[in-house]
């Protein structure tokens, strides 16, 4: 007898698992309903998102007006950069949940890595972009508020802009350092199948 | 009952317990995050079920989600993070016995020593499985399989000497 037979013999000797994840008829109820609900929130939230952006023009059409001005360029920036980065973020979405997890093994992991090459891509260049677009449309509107509010609350809302351009920067540093790290666990275990 | 929920009954039947196994070895022992995760297939079984053409065998369909989805889930558990082997006996109606648990205890950590890839493949080795059937699952040939499998035994055998 190997020292693999005498594993093997351990491995069969196992007991039967607890079983707390109940019954097949149990399972499928919550399930059934989860996938529901989670439908359901989707075209809430796609619903909200459009409404928001609708609401958005015409504020800025309605009480601001369509004027080529700095201030109204840089609200426009702001907006577009935000609203890119929300379209890329659906997409991959879409792209992550379109990888069929039925494939094999060698597969899933490929196309798991192209998808998160596809994110290395967007936080290489769009991202940067993004932020640019949305830091220059700031920027825009500074001589405005400065013009238009007290000196004090312009210092707070040079600071608070910062304050959160420095967060969300952070913040977005930190998923791309993840998403790397990803990509590069992802390459080692396709090559652990060679 | 609907003739889906038949055929998801009869799955869950056949495969939980050895789903629930190979998922307890990929994640070093640790019943709690197996649990989860065996929870976590049958969801996308139920989900794909109607998708299932018999192209291949339901097993082989089975087990490349339990396979998936185990790589799916170390990443949520921001991977390689160490998985503390618990206690193992927890199971009803058989006999406790330290000797046997402690054994088992040992090949677990072994298991958990290996890498992700031969770590799936020994579960699917030691629940039985064909090769062919392994190598249709990991996406590789027979061959490399071959190779790999002897490769693997052989690490075990030597961190488990029992």
């Amino acid at each position: 007898m190997t020292s693999f037979d005498t594993i093997q013999d351990l491995w069969n000797l196992q007991n039967k698992p607890n079983i707390t994840s109940s019954k097949p008829g149990e399972l499928i109820e919550p399930v059934e309903k989860g996938l529901r609900k989670i439908k359901t929130k989707q075209y809430w939230t796609i619903g909200i998102l459009a409404i928001s952006v609708v609401l958005f023009a015409w504020y800025i059409g309605r009480f601001t007006g369509l004027k080529a001005t700095w201030f109204h360029t840089g609200i426009l920036f702001m907006f577009l950069s935000l609203l890119l980065r929300l379209l890329i973020e659906s997409w991959s979405l879409v792209s992550m949940s379109r990888i069929d997890i039925r494939n094999d093994f060698l597969n899933y992991t490929r196309h798991m890595s192209r998808f998160y090459k596809s994110r290395k891509m967007i936080h290489y260049v769009a991202t940067p972009v993004i932020l640019a677009f949305y830091i220059a449309g700031f920027m825009l509107l500074l001589p405005v508020f400065k013009s238009s509010f007290s000196t004090a609350f312009f210092v707070y809302i040079i600071i608070s802009g910062g304050g959160f351009l420095v967060f969300f920067t952070f913040l977005m540093i930190k998923e791309i350092k993840k998403e790397i790290n990803m990509l590069d666990w992802l390459r080692e275990i396709d090559n652990q199948l060679l | 009952m609907t003739k889906k929920k038949e055929q998801f009954a009869i799955i869950y039947e056949q495969h939980h317990a050895r789903v629930f196994k190979m998922c307890k070895a990929y994640f070093k022992g640790d019943e709690h995050t197996a649990n989860d995760i065996v929870q976590e297939i049958f969801v996308k079984i139920w989900q794909h079920l109607d998708t299932f053409r018999n192209e291949s065998l339901i097993s082989t369909w089975i087990y490349r989600i339990t396979v998936n989805c185990c790589l799916l889930h170390t990443r949520k558990l921001s991977v390689k993070k160490e998985i503390i082997v618990e206690k193992v006996h927890d199971t009803e109606e058989q006999e406790y016995n330290p000797l046997v648990e402690e054994q088992l205890q040992k090949m677990y950590v072994c298991i958990g020593q290996l890498v992700e890839t031969d770590r799936l493949i020994i579960t699917m080795i030691l629940e039985g499985m064909r090769y062919d059937e392994i190598a249709d699952i990991m996406g590789i040939s027979s061959d490399t399989l071959r190779v790999k499998i002897h490769r693997i035994k052989k690490k075990l055998a030597n961190c488990v000497q029992l």
